[in-house]
């Protein structure tokens, strides 16, 4: 082509570009009339340079350019009114937005699929959202955002479908649904979902001049509703005020999170490609971006949401985003990506005390003034934001219902849990800094020395301020020599993992006995600190599962005690509660009940001491008993007596509140109130987590507990299964607590009826503990009788029926007659009886019987009816058997009514049907009806009841038999 | 990831005696910079395997944040920049042509190639074949545009291989930022256009 033609090409193609649209024919009439080939050839090329998408359309930055902002999805199911006033939140996108000359492909009447577009109410970067009708398979109407995109369509659809089956099964009020992806005829991907009417959350509050308290309410509706997606395993990856729609519903607020599922399957191909070609474009949007995404790491978790959820309350609060979206935009993308990993933002009240410009319409909008707003952001609401923008994932909420629990831990006046690093995070990192290669060496060792250290060094830099009261510097002096002193050996210990010394042997056990054998020379002349190391030691032994050698190591420790004369009644008093709980892990209850009543008295008359500690100490004795069956009720009565006292004596530290909601989660769990005690269990995780770290012992055991209490399989067997992976990590494949865990999944598949699998673990667990404890011992029992349940639930009676004979005596034998003792009996009934062995049955039920007599009240309504239940059922029941199921029916709808019973109607069918079987049809005539009138509306036994009562009627008239 | 640009001082000697217009300078820079993008790639590539990714490449994205590390804001001032900005997208030019003239072997040429060309909205993925083959045609196409118009051939160059936004561009080769955008508009149109119907 002659230089003077392109010349005059550009010309041409210059001006047409700067002709509006509707004069450029005039125009090209005009300058090309003989020359259509000409013609058609800007045409063309007028076509593609206005084309926003495809062809080079994304490597840009400039504002005259739509940009490829995948993640935007403003404005889906917006009203008119409502998108007219919107802006986009990447400044760059708003101009095409606004000047709408991008040519629209699809258009009012357009057939998309099954969908026909009615009208657009949506435009921006990322594409259009139009309201659409679908007519099958079900007529309603729905959102349409078509994404304006030169991607691979293919592959966004295909990354759809991986996650639709995920998708479909959100269930959630404040969800939008995404029903279907798909491609348009220009090739373009395509998303339906549920149209929302809604403006964007910020916009909403402000508009709304919703104050902080309910900004929080919505703030932790979303959390919520985020949270239910993370449960089906559904990350949103792009949470940000637009994809949260708010509207007005029965006066309230109401928020629905829109484009889930939307942002992973347009994303993949950012990372990899767009993703460094431009700023603004190159990432969705990233002001809301944690720093893991911004890096382009494919490791991405739920955690991502919690960022970006901690970025939205950063807006709600303040008005702003952490970075400001110039900041971030007007840098290059390496610093956007130094910005977003490395620069602390300042916290939300800083925010606000610096922008002094804007503060009055900031504080306007949240119906309050500037000087207040500042106060209601400083401190926890700084801390709660500031947690969730933590740049180490690890240390944000673990959740995204952490962060809501703290929201309302914040708004019904409660302590929060995010605050400035504990105490013990901070000793943490002191070791951590010093002996890096120890943390490496020895983990179990190091975890469990670490938790020990901690309560020694508080409680010695706690005597030192009680001490800095009364006492002079020189005291303090030696205090803090003898706490360094301590610290120094058990560095000294810590080096001893380290596998590059020779005395290493690497297994934490030996670690611990050398650092005993040590403790006498070493600590020579202060067996004070003596005390204080070996009662570190000791408890180390029990994290350990090495319950004999903490005894020992308590009583050498209480020699040194009585060695070092003086007045030192707590530390006696922590040591025997330490070697009570050691002598329950055995089950040995005498002593475990012993030296608990020892310690508390001791600690009452300590003098020292305040009461919330004592509280936590009688706690402690508490959950020792209540591992044991014989002393439930003690162990409840401490457990709340320790409660109430705690309640009294608020903890002043925050390291305390981990405890507290552990305690809590623990109490309610065994108060039966499983459901209770698991939100305690979820923050108690959260809380230790980030104190101790995720991989702690300590978390996989509450992990484990939660587990337990937790009704939903599938989340159950991800609890077991993660914590099995940190004992397995941290205190070895053959740890008590491990086994623990592999009983736990045995126990949970049975009820899940997986079998084979669960009796594999039980299996094995069960040759531990015979190995460990002794085939006679208690806690092989208790591990047989899930084994017990599990031949039971595949119908294998025989097999079954001989476990339980043994359950039963090694119960005789370990713990005698109790309330868990019958129970056991009534299942060995009623096996042998289904097994047709007519003499086990007679003898379980004569020793029922008699074991019945001895624990009179301690039986509840429910082994009472149980136990009644089974003479009913047996087929060979004797006249004096009948009489006694007679006498436990009535006793067990007795107690049923006055514990207001919900299974009242159940314990009186069973009285009726035994006074049937006595004789006494008239009686079970009138009990029938109580027990009818006492069956919940709708109750499936209903017809069987009422055949009965038919039954007894016929009987009652026909006379006695 | 935390790769310091321990390097660039070697870039910026030679950019000292860099006098603007000279495009011999440019040419003098490529291989300085060039070796540096390939080095630090490398580097990163390794990296990321031994990190057990197990995710190839793109060294696409690598080869551009090595860059944008290197001439990343702080190190050279503006004035400095022009030069470099070139030589880098010159070189990130030819390690792109590099890697996708090993990928596209089976679609060198066809249609397919030229539909793969108008479909690229940004750099290509070099592990895809056909991306590659269009981004080898988009090349051509770009020399072809150069010929006939240097400015708008620079314009792309500097946003479509060094990722410069307008007000960059602008910056670094001395022009008015609508006159970017006029640029970007003509380039865009002419080059789709010739792709599409088999000018180049």
């Amino acid at each position: 082509m002659a230089e003077h033609a392109h010349e005059d090409l550009r010309k041409l193609f210059d001006r047409a570009l700067a002709t509006p649209r509707d004069q450029r024919a005039a125009l090209l009439d005009r300058e090309c009339g003989s020359n259509p080939a000409l013609r058609r050839r800007i045409e063309a090329m007028l076509a593609a340079a206005e084309d926003e998408s495809g062809f080079l359309s994304s490597p840009t930055g400039d504002s005259s350019q739509a940009g490829v902002d995948v993640g935007n999805a403003a404005m889906v199911g917006r009203s008119d009114s409502d998108a007219a006033g919107e802006t986009l939140d990447a400044p760059g996108t708003s101009s095409s937005a606004k000047t709408g000359d991008a040519p629209l492909r699809e258009a009012p009447g357009t057939k998309i699929g099954p969908y026909k577009l009615l009208q657009q109410i949506g435009e921006g970067g990322f594409g259009s959202v139009f309201m659409a009708e679908q007519e099958k398979p079900v007529a309603r109407k729905v959102a349409l955002k078509i994404i304006k995109l030169g991607m691979d369509t293919r592959q966004v659809v295909a990354r759809f479908e991986q996650e639709r089956q995920a998708l479909a099964v959100l269930d959630h009020p404040n969800i939008a649904k995404v029903f279907d992806a798909g491609a348009t005829e220009t090739g373009r991907p395509y998303f339906a979902m549920e149209l929302v009417k809604g403006e964007p959350i910020v916009a909403y509050c402000d508009r709304h001049k919703l104050a902080i308290p309910q900004r929080l309410e919505l703030f932790e509706e979303v959390c919520r509703a985020v949270q239910h997606a993370h449960n089906k395993g559904i990350i949103h990856r792009d949470i940000k005020p637009s994809n949260v729609l708010v509207c007005t519903q029965d006066g309230r607020p109401h928020a629905k999170v829109i484009d889930f599922g939307v942002a992973k399957a347009t994303a993949a191909k950012l990372t990899e490609k767009t993703l460094f070609t431009e700023h603004r474009q190159l990432i969705g949007t990233p002001e809301y971006m944690s720093p893991e995404q911004a890096e382009g790491s494919l490791d991405i978790d739920t955690r991502t949401d919690v960022y970006s959820l901690g970025v939205l309350l950063y807006e709600l609060l303040t008005g702003t985003t952490p970075f400001s979206g110039g900041q971030l935009r007007s840098a290059a993308y390496a610093e956007i990506q130094r910005i977003i990993r490395e620069v602390e933002p300042p916290k939300p009240s800083t925010r606000l005390s610096r922008n002094t410009d804007t503060l009055a319409s900031v504080a306007a909008h949240r119906h309050t003034d500037p000087a207040k707003l500042g106060s209601i952001v400083r401190g926890e609401l700084d801390w709660i934001v500031m947690k969730a923008l933590e740049k180490d994932r690890s240390r944000r909420y673990e959740t995204a219902t952490g962060l809501a629990m703290d929201v309302r831990l914040y708004l019904s006046g409660e302590a929060v849990l995010a605050a400035p690093p504990s105490r013990a995070y901070r000793i943490r990192t002191f070791v951590r800094r010093h002996h890096r290669s120890v943390v490496v060496a020895s983990v179990a060792g190091v975890t469990l020395i670490l938790g020990a250290l901690g309560t020694t060094y508080g409680m010695i830099q706690a005597r030192r301020a009680a001490d800095r009261a009364t006492e002079h510097a020189n005291r303090e002096k030696d205090q803090r020599q003898r706490a360094d002193n301590i610290l120094g050996y058990f560095t000294e210990v810590l080096a001893s993992g380290n596998p590059w010394s020779s005395a290493s042997t690497g297994d934490p056990v030996e670690m611990f006995m050398t650092a005993s054998s040590g403790v006498e020379s070493r600590f020579k002349n202060d067996p004070l600190s003596a005390a204080a190391v070996r009662e570190t030691i000791a408890s180390a032994f029990v994290g350990l599962g090495r319950f004999r050698e903490a005894i020992d190591e308590v009583n050498l420790a209480l020699a040194s005690l009585r060695a070092s004369g003086g007045d030192h009644r707590e530390l006696q008093g922590r040591l025997l509660l330490l070697r009570s709980s050691a002598h329950s892990d055995l089950f040995e209850w005498v002593n475990a009940d012993a030296d608990g009543e020892a310690a508390l008295s001791l600690l009452a008359h300590s003098g020292q001491g305040d009461p919330r500690h004592q509280a936590e100490l009688k706690w402690k004795y508490g959950v020792a008993l209540s591992k044991s069956p014989r002393h439930e009720a003690k162990s409840r009565e401490l457990m709340s007596e320790a409660i109430e006292a705690m309640k009294q004596h608020p903890p002043e530290q925050v390291g305390s509140r981990a405890a507290d909601a552990e305690r809590m989660a623990w109490y309610c769990a065994s108060m039966n109130r499983p459901s209770d005690s698991i939100p305690y269990y979820r923050l108690a995780i959260e809380l230790r987590s980030r104190e101790l770290g995720d991989r702690h012992p300590r978390v996989a055991l509450l992990m484990h507990n939660l587990s337990i209490r937790i009704p939903d399989d599938q989340e159950a067997l991800a609890l077991l299964n993660g914590a099995l992976d940190i004992y397995t990590q941290t205190l070895g494949p053959d740890h008590l607590q491990t086994m623990n865990v592999i009983g736990g999944l045995g126990r949970r598949l049975t009820v899940m009826g997986r079998f084979g699998e669960a009796e594999d673990r039980l299996r094995q667990v069960l040759v531990y503990r015979e190995k460990k404890f002794g085939p006679d011992s208690e806690r092989v029992a208790r591990l047989l009788i899930v084994l017990v349940d599990c031949l039971l639930a595949q119908n294998r009676i025989d097999e079954a029926l001989a476990l339980q004979k043994r359950v039963v005596a090694n119960y005789d034998a370990t713990i005698g007659p109790c309330a868990a003792l019958a129970a056991e009996l009534v299942v060995l009934a009623k096996v042998a009886g289904d097994a047709h062995e007519g003499e086990a049955e007679a003898a379980a039920i004569d020793r029922l019987e008699s074991v019945l007599a001895l624990i009179a009240g301690d039986a509840d309504a429910e082994l009472l009816h149980r136990a009644a239940s089974v003479i009913l059922e047996s087929d060979l029941a004797r006249p004096r058997d009948l009489a006694r199921a007679l006498e436990w029916a009535t006793a067990a709808s007795q107690r049923g009514r006055v514990a207001r019973s919900v299974r009242l109607w159940a314990l009186l069918d069973t009285l009726a049907r035994v006074q049937h079987r006595t004789g006494d049809s008239a009686a079970a005539v009138e009990t029938q009806r109580l027990a009818i009138s006492n069956l919940p509306k709708g109750g499936a036994e209903r017809t069987s009841m009422d055949n009965r009562l038919a039954e007894y009627e016929a009987a009652a008239k026909g006379g006695p038999p | 990831m935390a790769e310091p640009p321990a390097t660039t001082s070697d870039a910026t000697l030679p950019m000292a005696a860099v006098s603007a217009g000279d495009a011999a300078a440019v040419r003098d820079l490529v291989p300085l910079v060039y070796e540096q993008l390939r080095r630090s790639a490398q580097r990163h590539l390794t990296g990321e395997r031994a990190g057990g990714r197990g995710h190839t490449l793109s060294a696409t994205a690598l080869v551009h944040e090595a860059f944008l590390r290197l001439a990343g804001p702080r190190e050279i001032p503006w004035t400095g920049r022009a030069h470099y900005y070139a030589a880098a997208a010159e070189a990130m030019r030819r390690i792109l042509v590099d890697h996708a003239r090993t990928r596209s072997a089976a679609f060198r040429g066809g249609p397919e190639a030229r539909r793969a060309a108008i479909n690229l909205a940004s750099l290509p993925d070099t592990e895809s074949e056909s991306e590659s083959a269009g981004f080898l045609i988009l090349d051509e196409a770009i020399a072809r545009l150069e010929s006939v118009d240097a400015e708008a051939a620079s314009v792309i160059r500097l946003r479509y291989f060094a990722g410069l936004s307008t007000e960059q561009t602008a910056a670094a080769l001395g022009i008015s930022p609508p006159t970017v955008k006029r640029s970007w508009a003509f380039a865009r149109g002419w080059l789709k256009e010739a792709i599409e119907t088999g000018r180049v």
